[in-house]
Formats: structure tokens, C-alpha cells, sequence
């Protein structure tokens, strides 16, 4: 799988007009970003069914729904 | 007076033992003993705070009705917005905060609670250790060599102190938890949608929830009680009924299935963690609760999931400031403000679109197990603020994400979780265990560490500014 490396980074920032941004900095963003969207990926592997059914809006409903019976 | 409950102060001045500006006299008196040492506010409002308690005592002598907290002193972290007042937000690159004024704050003004002042915090709330450039790091009361847990440091910090009896927090990642296991008090992260947002300093608006702490589970019941609920100027708040907090906490653990989690939770846990964590579940089992093994589904991914989501809307929320101001933020925090322009928005979203696929899963398998989960807040001992300082070496970063490897998950999942006090490990420093519940179950929580607390006194211990 392709990394998101500082090079990425670099450009990725300058295109949203973050031209402060140099290498190092840029090899320190591409690491934490590296590892999110590498967890997406992981996660999104264990549903085969994909995410058609869900949707942003229904967090709070969804809390709501598994919301128990407190003692 | 400065050892009490809140639940205590707050009887004391509607019984008129005492008067609220007696009170906070004597908090004042402890803040001066303090700041030296724990930097744990950012502004002290000695003016407002006498105003404000002889307001109160005049209600008390005429007989007027008041609310719950009267003429206590709290402090809150300095992200929740007052008209007329200028929130800092830990940063030097802040502009002036416009916008609602904070639920929060007005709620804790209906039951005519006192604020002492405002609390230090990491900038932008962007850090678990406490450390700050611009304020002067908070340092933890216990030993200042370490950290005070972040980013909301000074409400652990100030808490613990006894120099206010509450303090309201925030929670993203870890943030009220942390330093509420750093500093030897509770900390409560609400399900998300428990509690409202609005005027609150936004981190990441999918995430965050203002978080408690407080020395006892009646006072955080106390807290809980006069801020939670539907808001009419927060969407993302529930319409579900509140429970009676305060009458939940009897409700014991006999027969309480306390979960164990036999995979990831406890991997990184060291030595004398594990030994206060294991003594904690000895107490409980001595009351009546059972302890199961639980299996966690797929918990590996789970940090980073909620980094996908908190790194994408802080740099979105954070890409004109830094575009035109990045000099103004710590070298740090530009860099975990800067994340998410390299997170591609598909990512972003589907780490959204995961969330409610994830908890139903976590809760279906979890629950049907155990009433709640008991694990480590914080895996391993107080660090210093040396070792995860910048230039604290090659094991800085290790570190630093060791710190919310138990915490961040369940900001991911939007789920409740308490930390509470379980002992000290081998470098003197707090440790607690956290309790995770179902969605909306923060009775359930409280109610097990009431019931802790009335077999332990970790509760009970109190850093000296002497030491």
C-alpha cells in the first residue's frame, strides 16, 4: 500500500495554502496521517458489506438506540 | 473547609455553617500557596468571585432560594465562552471568542455556583501531557516534575489541590480523563450528546464533549445533574430523560458484572498499574460484583479512527489561523494542528461513516457480557515533563501515544467513561482504573465508584504545596 510520505504532505499542504509548512514538518504530518488513514483502511477491510447502509447523521440516534436500562 | 466535598461546601453554605465568602477566602489562600508550584490557572478572579459569594450569602440570610451549588467555587478549563470575557484558550494565537455563550457556564450560573477564575490548558487543547509554551506548563501538584495529564491540566491540577471543589473540562482524546488519573481525582468523559457544546471552544466538533472533575462521584453526580440534557442551541444533544444521579449512586455492585478485557487494554499496562488495577478489582469483588472476561472487537484501530476524524476538523477549523498566524502557535501544536491537510477527505469521512457500524458491534459484544468495563485509564506511571517535552528524546513520541492508548477509543465510540483514583504507582504518582458503560449509562458508573469509594480512600489523599 502507497504511504503518505513528506513529499505528499508537502504538496497536499501547499495546495490549501499552507506554504509555512517545510520538510521536517511536513515528514511529521505525513506519519500521523500515514497511520489514520491506514487504520481506516484496517477497519474498512472487516466489512465486507461496505458502509451503503450508514450514514453520518445517525451517531446520535444510534447512542441513543443501544442506551440501556440504568440500575 | 478547602478538604470538603463539594457535596459538603455546598451544604454548608445553604445550612449557613458558613458563608460563601469564607469559602472563597479560603480557596484564594490555597490558590496563592499553589500557583507557584502547579500553575495550574491561567486568571484568577479574586474581584468576581468575592462579588459573586457575597451575592450568594445575602440569597442565603434572606432566606431566598438557591441552586444546588451555591456559593461553591469552581474554575473551568479556559475554552468555555463568557460575553464580555476574552478566552484564551491556552494559545497566543487566539482571537477573540465570539459567538453563544457557553450552556455550560450558564447552567452552573442558574444553581449559583462561584468561579474562581480560569484554568490552563494545552493549546487548543491539542496535547495529553500539559505542557504549554505560552502559559508555563502545568505542572502536576504531586510531583512537579511531572506532567499534569492534558489538556485540560489545570482542572486536574486545581482539583486535586483542593483550590476549587469542581472544574469542567473537555474531552477528545483523553482530556479530562488524563489529568484526573494524573492528579489523583475523577474525571467523567459523557457520552457524547449528553452534555452540550455550544460556547465551548470546538476541537473537533464529531468528538468532543465538555468532561468533569471532581473528588468524589457525588460531586460529579452533583456537576453532571445541573449541566446535562437536551439543548436547544446544540443539535448533536439527546432528548433522553436524565436519570436521578444522585439517587443512582446506591445502587451498589451486587451482582454488577465488572468486564475485563483479555485483549489490548491490558497489553501495555505496567507492573504497579497492574497491581493498583488488580487491587481495585478485589475491592469490588469484596462487594458483590462479578468480574467476566471480556474480548474486545477489533480495538487496534480505534486510536487512529478517532484521529482520522480529530486531525481532518482541527485543520479545517485551524487553516486560516495557521495560514496567516502559524508563528503564533507552539511548534508542536502547528504540527498536530497541520495533520489533516494530509488526510484525504474519503478517509475522513469514512472513519465518520464507521462510527455507528463500530459501536453497535463493541456494545452488542461487550454489553451482552458485562454492565460495565473496567480497564486502565492511563497504562503507565506519571511520566516527567522532561521525557515528553520537545527534545525528550527518541521516546518521546512512544510515549506520548502510550498516554491515550486507553482513552481515545472510547472518545471514538462516543461512550461514557470515569477514571477514578485506585492508588499510587512506584514514582509516587496517582494511577486509577477507568469504568466504560453503554451509551448514556454514566449512573451506572458513578454508582461503582460510590461504591468504591466507601471501601478505599484514595479519594481522600491530598497533595501538600510543601512537598
Amino acid at each position: 500500500m502507497t504511504e503518505i510520505d513528506a513529499d505528499a504532505a508537502l504538496r497536499l499542504a501547499a495546495l490549501q495554502g499552507q506554504s509555512w509548512i517545510d520538510e521536517a514538518v511536513a515528514g511529521r504530518i505525513a506519519a500521523g496521517a500515514d497511520a489514520a488513514v491506514a487504520a481506516v483502511t484496517e477497519a474498512l477491510a472487516n466489512e465486507p458489506a461496505g458502509l451503503a447502509a450508514c450514514s453520518v447523521g445517525s451517531f446520535l440516534a444510534t447512542l441513543e438506540a443501544l442506551a440501556g436500562v440504568e440500575r | 473547609m478547602t478538604d470538603w466535598t463539594l457535596a459538603e461546601a455546598a451544604k454548608a453554605v445553604s445550612t449557613r455553617c458558613i458563608t460563601s465568602r469564607e469559602l472563597v477566602e479560603a480557596c484564594l489562600d490555597l490558590v496563592s500557596a499553589w500557583q507557584p508550584v502547579s500553575n495550574a490557572f491561567a486568571a484568577v478572579d479574586a474581584d468576581g468571585a468575592r462579588f459573586a459569594a457575597d451575592q450568594v450569602d445575602r440569597a442565603v440570610a434572606a432566606g431566598k432560594p438557591l441552586g444546588r451549588l451555591a456559593g461553591v467555587p469552581l474554575a473551568h478549563k479556559d475554552m468555555y465562552f463568557r460575553p464580555g470575557r476574552r478566552s484564551a484558550m491556552g494559545s497566543r494565537a487566539a482571537p477573540p471568542a465570539t459567538g453563544a455563550p457557553s450552556t455550560v457556564l450558564e447552567r452552573l450560573d442558574a444553581e449559583s455556583a462561584i468561579e474562581l477564575g480560569t484554568l490552563n490548558m494545552a493549546e487548543f487543547a491539542l496535547g495529553p501531557t500539559g505542557h504549554n509554551t505560552f502559559l508555563g506548563d502545568c505542572c502536576n501538584p504531586w510531583n512537579a516534575d511531572h506532567v499534569s495529564g492534558g489538556s485540560s491540566s489545570g482542572s486536574g491540577a486545581a482539583v486535586a489541590a483542593r483550590t476549587v471543589f469542581g472544574s469542567f473540562g473537555s474531552d477528545s482524546g483523553g482530556s479530562i480523563r488524563l489529568p484526573a488519573s494524573a492528579t489523583g481525582v475523577l474525571g467523567l468523559k459523557p457520552t457524547n450528546g449528553r452534555v452540550s457544546c455550544a460556547g465551548m471552544m470546538p476541537l473537533s466538533s464529531s468528538i468532543d464533549v465538555p468532561g468533569i472533575c471532581a473528588r468524589t462521584a457525588r460531586d460529579v453526580a452533583l456537576l453532571l445533574g445541573a449541566v446535562a440534557g437536551h439543548d436547544p442551541r446544540d443539535a448533536g444533544t439527546s432528548r433522553l430523560p436524565l436519570p436521578d444521579y444522585l439517587r443512582a449512586l446506591e445502587s451498589g455492585v451486587k451482582g454488577l458484572r465488572i468486564g475485563i478485557p483479555d485483549n489490548f487494554f491490558l497489553d501495555g499496562v505496567t507492573s504497579d498499574v497492574g497491581r493498583a488495577l488488580q487491587a481495585s478489582l478485589d475491592v469490588l469483588a469484596s462487594l458483590g460484583a462479578v468480574r467476566v472476561p471480556v474480548r474486545i472487537p477489533a480495538p487496534g484501530p480505534l486510536c487512529e479512527l478517532s484521529r482520522a476524524i480529530v486531525y481532518s476538523e482541527v485543520a479545517a477549523l485551524h487553516a486560516t489561523w495557521l495560514r496567516d498566524h502559524f508563528q503564533d502557535y507552539s511548534p508542536q501544536v502547528r504540527v498536530r494542528a497541520a495533520t489533516g491537510f494530509a488526510i484525504p477527505a474519503p478517509a475522513y469521512l469514512q472513519a465518520l461513516q464507521l462510527r455507528p457500524v463500530l459501536l453497535e458491534r463493541f456494545v452488542r459484544d461487550v454489553y451482552a457480557r458485562c454492565d460495565v468495563l473496567h480497564l486502565p485509564t492511563l497504562e503507565i506511571p506519571v511520566p516527567t515533563r522532561v521525557e515528553t517535552d520537545v527534545g525528550g528524546g527518541e521516546g518521546m513520541w512512544a510515549k506520548i501515544a502510550r498516554m491515550v492508548r486507553c482513552t481515545a477509543p472510547f472518545n471514538y465510540l462516543g461512550l461514557p467513561a470515569l477514571s477514578v483514583p485506585c492508588g499510587f504507582t512506584d514514582n509516587g504518582l496517582p494511577t486509577s482504573f477507568q469504568l466504560v458503560g453503554r451509551p448514556f449509562a454514566e449512573a451506572t458508573l458513578l454508582g461503582v465508584a460510590h461504591a468504591f469509594e466507601s471501601a478505599t480512600d484514595w479519594h481522600r489523599r491530598a497533595p501538600s504545596p510543601r512537598a
